[in-house]
């Protein structure tokens, strides 16, 4: 098959190869045998993939998202410049810019926090008063993240497909640089599949809402979604109105105070308070989804307290605290992400969460999310006991009873009795034999009474009769069965059977017989 | 008890296995301590029992054993068990380890006031502390009540002179209270008993006078083989006292000229500091710390004990795997007896170092840490077992879902009517599915529950569908059902 050259061609070719395709199909079934048919379809394949890696390099630039270039990178490198030609400090000298950033970086990483985040991507709570709506759609805008509806949208679709590589905008399977800046400045592969399920999560219009409502499954066929018009024309107004939102609020106001209260230049009161505080805000947001979710970031004791299926991570770290504004309790926020706080800690850094309690006994919101300490712990627990189980089936807990042989009273006497097993010490306990002539040495009790014992029935010795044996001896005793006596006494093994190996089972999570067990096996 | 019956195997005769274990099988029963030995640290009597009476003891109740020693002892009452009074407190108390413990510490305590040392003597001091500190942690209790690891000769005669240097008694005396410490822990038998208050597992169980009828033995037969223990014990007190004070009087008399200052710090205040240490390993590691592989009894890992005790800090883990030569597995745990013994096994000194496996240390940590988890889950609520539910039929669950606000999900009836405004994912989506069956939704076709998502769940269980498949883990549920899905 002849690779087509020529970008000018591509359409008519990809055309023609769509065709033959068709015919090679049928004539596959007219006849079945032909290889010269399958090579044919395989080089169709092939083409067609080369053809869109092709198509995809000459779209490099229509992919770059350049209103995020412009805000993450262009505006901060263009200040920075800026700052060492004419060699001005990173921190304005000006004392009263300088509080007015501090102040100003708060205002708007609260709005975009509280909102974005908490409001609009997790519906941590209700608001009560529109004002609060305005404030977070005008104030969070000017952190240069894009506009509620595609940021939102993008985190919700995150925590959905956490760590999938194609489905999560910023999976840190494709690495730091992509999960923190990337996916960012590169506009993602799938686009139809994010529109889809940006309309489904964050709707454009009611007519499509019912639409969802009536086909999307069985359940809501006869109900009709109550979803707030008002929402979603403002939401509307917000993504038609980000850019100039952005401006707004990161180059004119600031500007402007800094110019009329500080008594500072125009131009610092853009790249200060302005653009180097939008820089530092991205910085703090990007973090939490890029630093959190690396393992093998060493500044923190990564932790994973409530599940270790993904990659986020609690940092307990004071300074990944502050670079993230108390954010870096991932583990925590990924697995209750509704919850209005980043962690269940009283005394967690957290302005965040401050803000939101504050503004909620100002009247102001309502119906805060809190997820109920006995959730909290019972997921705690549940991790652990998986770890635990992860442990233990790592361990050698000895040869399990139902795969041990069965040996008579008279065989186990022969096989005393054989001179091959002079010097070995079989000892049973509990209906079990055991060759505990490994051990012999170490034994703390001293060989004598395991040669009394040889060849004998020592379950009472073993448990109290003469000591009785911590737990620690009993695992070792179980490393060294051999066999089941099968003295017509199984009822009390096979109990034990099920006692031991029933537990094996629901560790390993094979729980058919067990559709009984409750939620604590988890 | 052996059965002619040849198609049953025989069962160990448990007394005699105890005549094994106490030592008592010999011929001429052996005396740990005669003479003034019975009386320097325990008393003589408490050995005197025989495997019978340790065999009928353990396998009938305390309570059982109380009566019959009650009955026994009914006449003539042990003074031990007699009330503290002024007019009896001498009888109580063991004079001569009064004075060996007490009163010479005091005395060489009320000295130093007086005589301040010399710096070669501290030195000197400080040098047989830590000789006999090392001959009782690596030797006497390792070495000989353990036997954790082989030595060659000249360790062990290093070990029973600077170990007799500490005054606790000889070889075999101690190595055979610590067996038996070792084989009845926080059981009235324990010589050191920790459950009777700190001070007792401390000092008190030596001052007072002990109660015959918690006579217990442990097999030495190891122990009366060796010469070297032999000729310790038989020659104890002259031992001793060479070791304890001629030894250091002369090196520092000879030395430097400071007998008097040899005999107050290198003699006497050494001699207590090591048996205080020594008492902590029976008390403080009793008393503070964690449990990390057994919780059944008092032993515990702390790293203050570790330090006062030359490494003996990690008590649950040596209760736990007693013939162990080392006491703290961690690189960065606190044991330099662990580290003596090492570098003598590699200078040739010492082999045959025993250790138990990684497997079965992992083991103990694992079911103790299972237990500690399984505590924790009873406290907590997991919403009804299945069990326990009533039935229903679908009959009734129609009737009574729309007004209470009902959904099924995997075969169990959950009322949702509380929950309804707190779902996240919206109310319309919980609305449209009262009164129906909404195990696939809730489990992925809609949306994949969080883990927390059905552990909330299960809180709001009333009752089970008469028909249909029940599994009560919805997690496990939801997991199985995706699993097919992916592989449709």
């Amino acid at each position: 098959m002849p690779v087509q050259d020529g970008d000018q061609e591509f359409s008519k070719g990809t055309k023609v190869q769509k065709r033959k395709i068709k015919s090679s199909q049928t004539l596959n079934i007219v006849s079945t045998s032909s290889t010269n048919n399958l090579i044919n379809q395989a080089s169709h394949l092939k083409n067609k993939r080369m053809n869109q890696i092709r198509k995809r390099k000459r779209d490099l630039l229509k992919r770059i998202n350049y209103t995020h270039t412009f805000t993450v990178v262009v505006l901060p490198l263009l200040s920075i410049i800026y700052l060492y030609k004419y060699s001005q400090p990173i921190l304005p000298e000006n004392q009263d810019t300088f509080y007015f950033s501090c102040i100003y970086f708060n205002f708007t990483i609260l709005a975009f926090n509280s909102g974005y985040h908490k409001y609009f991507a997790h519906n941590s709570f209700k608001i009560r008063f529109k004002v609060l709506l305005y404030y977070f759609a005008i104030f969070g805008s000017s952190i240069g993240l894009g506009s509620i509806r595609w940021w939102a949208t993008m985190h919700r679709a995150h925590h959905h497909f956490t760590d999938d590589t194609e489905k999560d905008p910023y999976s840190i399977k494709r690495g730091f640089a992509w999960a923190h800046w990337g996916w960012l400045i590169k506009k993602p592969k799938i686009v139809t599949f994010y529109q889809e399920f940006m309309e489904q999560e964050f709707p454009t219009s009611q007519k499509i809402v019912n639409e969802i409502g009536q086909n999307s499954d069985e359940y809501n066929r006869n109900e009709v979604f109550e979803y707030d018009i008002g929402l979603i024309d403002f939401l509307n107004w917000q993504d038609k109105s980000y850019f100039a939102n952005f401006l707004l609020t990161t180059i004119l106001i600031p500007g402007l105070i800094t110019v009329y209260f500080c008594d500072d230049s125009l131009i610092h009161g853009i790249i200060y308070p302005g653009i180097l505080r939008m820089f530092l805000c991205q910085q703090s947001l990007l973090a939490t989804e890029s630093l959190c979710h690396l393992k093998s970031i060493q500044v923190t004791i990564p932790s994973q307290p409530f599940n270790d299926k993904n990659s986020s991570h609690n940092c307990y770290n004071p300074l990944m605290s502050i670079l993230t504004y108390g954010q870096c309790y991932q583990n925590y926020h990924h697995e209750f992400p509704h919850d209005y706080r980043s962690t269940s800690s009283l005394f967690a850094y957290d302005p965040t969460k401050w803000f939101i309690w504050s503004l909620e006994k100002l009247g102001l919101i309502e119906g805060l999310c809190i997820t109920p300490n006995n959730l909290i712990v019972q997921l705690k627990i549940q991790q652990q006991q998986a770890v635990l189980n992860r442990m233990r089936s790592q361990l050698n807990w000895g040869t399990p009873i139902s795969k041990l042989p069965l040996i008579t009273p008279k065989d186990f006497k022969r096989i005393i009795g054989s001179s091959s097993n002079k010097d070995r010490i079989y000892i049973i306990i509990q209906n079990i034999i055991h060759d505990v002539t490994p051990f012999m040495e170490q034994h703390p009790g001293g060989v004598p009474l395991l040669k009394a014992s040889h060849g004998k029935d020592a379950t009472k010795a073993f448990f109290g009769g003469v000591y009785g044996h911590s737990t620690a001896a009993q695992n070792l005793l179980a490393t060294m069965r051999i066999g089941v006596l099968d003295n017509g006494n199984d009822e009390e093994v096979w109990g034990r059977v099920v006692r031991e190996e029933g537990d094996v089972e629901e560790s390993n999570s094979s729980g058919q017989t067990k559709s009984y067990s409750t939620a604590e096996a988890a | 008890m052996a059965s002619v019956d040849s198609e049953q195997v025989d069962v160990v005769d448990i007394t005699s296995l105890n005549a094994l274990a106490a030592g008592t099988n010999k011929k001429t029963p052996r005396i740990v301590a005669a003479g003034l030995g019975g009386r320097l640290m325990g008393t003589a009597d408490l050995v005197k029992v025989t495997a019978e009476q340790i065999t009928q003891d353990s396998l009938e109740s305390l309570a059982e054993k109380d009566e019959r020693e009650r009955k026994k002892y009914s006449k003539v009452k042990h003074i031990s068990e007699q009330p503290w009074t002024l007019s009896n407190f001498h009888k109580h108390i063991n004079w001569l380890n009064m004075i060996l413990v007490v009163a010479i510490p005091l005395y060489g305590l009320y000295n130093a006031v007086y005589y301040p040392p010399q710096l070669k003597t501290l030195i000197l001091a400080f040098v047989l502390y830590v000789f006999s500190g090392v001959s009782i942690t690596a030797g006497y209790h390792r070495l000989f009540a353990h036997k954790a690891y082989d030595a060659h000769l000249v360790c062990k005669l290093f070990f029973a002179f600077f170990g007799a240097g500490a005054i606790e008694g000889s070889i075999k005396w101690w190595s055979h209270s610590h067996r038996i410490h070792h084989r009845y822990t926080d059981t009235p038998r324990d010589p050191y008993d920790a459950r009777q208050g700190f001070w007792f597992s401390h000092m008190g169980w030596m001052l007072s006078k002990a109660n015959p009828k918690n006579r217990a033995r442990a097999d030495i037969s190891d122990l009366t083989s060796d010469q070297i223990v032999v000729f310790q014990h038989r020659h104890y007190l002259l031992i001793m006292v060479t070791a304890a004070f001629i030894f250091p009087v002369l090196v520092a008399g000879l030395g430097w000229g400071d007998y008097w200052g040899g005999f107050i710090y290198a003699g006497i205040l050494k001699t207590s500091f090591i048996q205080q240490a020594t008492f902590c390993v029976n008390s403080l590691a009793h008393w503070i710390g964690v449990q990390p592989f057994d919780d059944r009894r008092t032993p515990r890992d702390h790293v203050i004990t570790a330090f006062v005790t030359f490494g003996e800090g990690y008590h649950n883990f040596h209760h736990e795997f007693p013939s162990d030569y080392r006491n703290a597995l961690k690189w960065y745990q606190y044991d330099p007896t662990k580290i003596v013994i090492y570098i003598l096994s590699k200078l040739g000194l010492a082999w045959n170092l025993h250790t138990f496996s990684q497997n079965a240390i992992e083991q103990g940590l694992l079911q103790q840490q299972q237990k500690k988890l399984d505590r924790l889950k009873k406290k907590l609520d997991w919403g009804t077992p299945v069990d326990e539910l009533p039935v229903w039929t679908r009959e009734e669950f129609n009737k009574r879902a729309k007004e209470e606000g009902l959904i099924i999900i995997s075969g169990m009836i959950h009322n949702v009517k509380k929950f309804i405004k707190e779902h996240p994912g919206g109310q319309p989506l919980v609305k449209a599915s009262i009164g129906k069956d909404a195990t696939k939704a809730f489990n992925g076709a809609v949306y994949a529950h969080s883990n927390a998502a059905h552990n909330l769940l299960a809180t709001m269980r009333v009752a089970v569908l008469s028909e249909g498949e029940i599994n009560a883990n919805t997690f496990e549920l939801q997991n199985q059902m995706m699993e097919k899905e992916k592989q449709a």
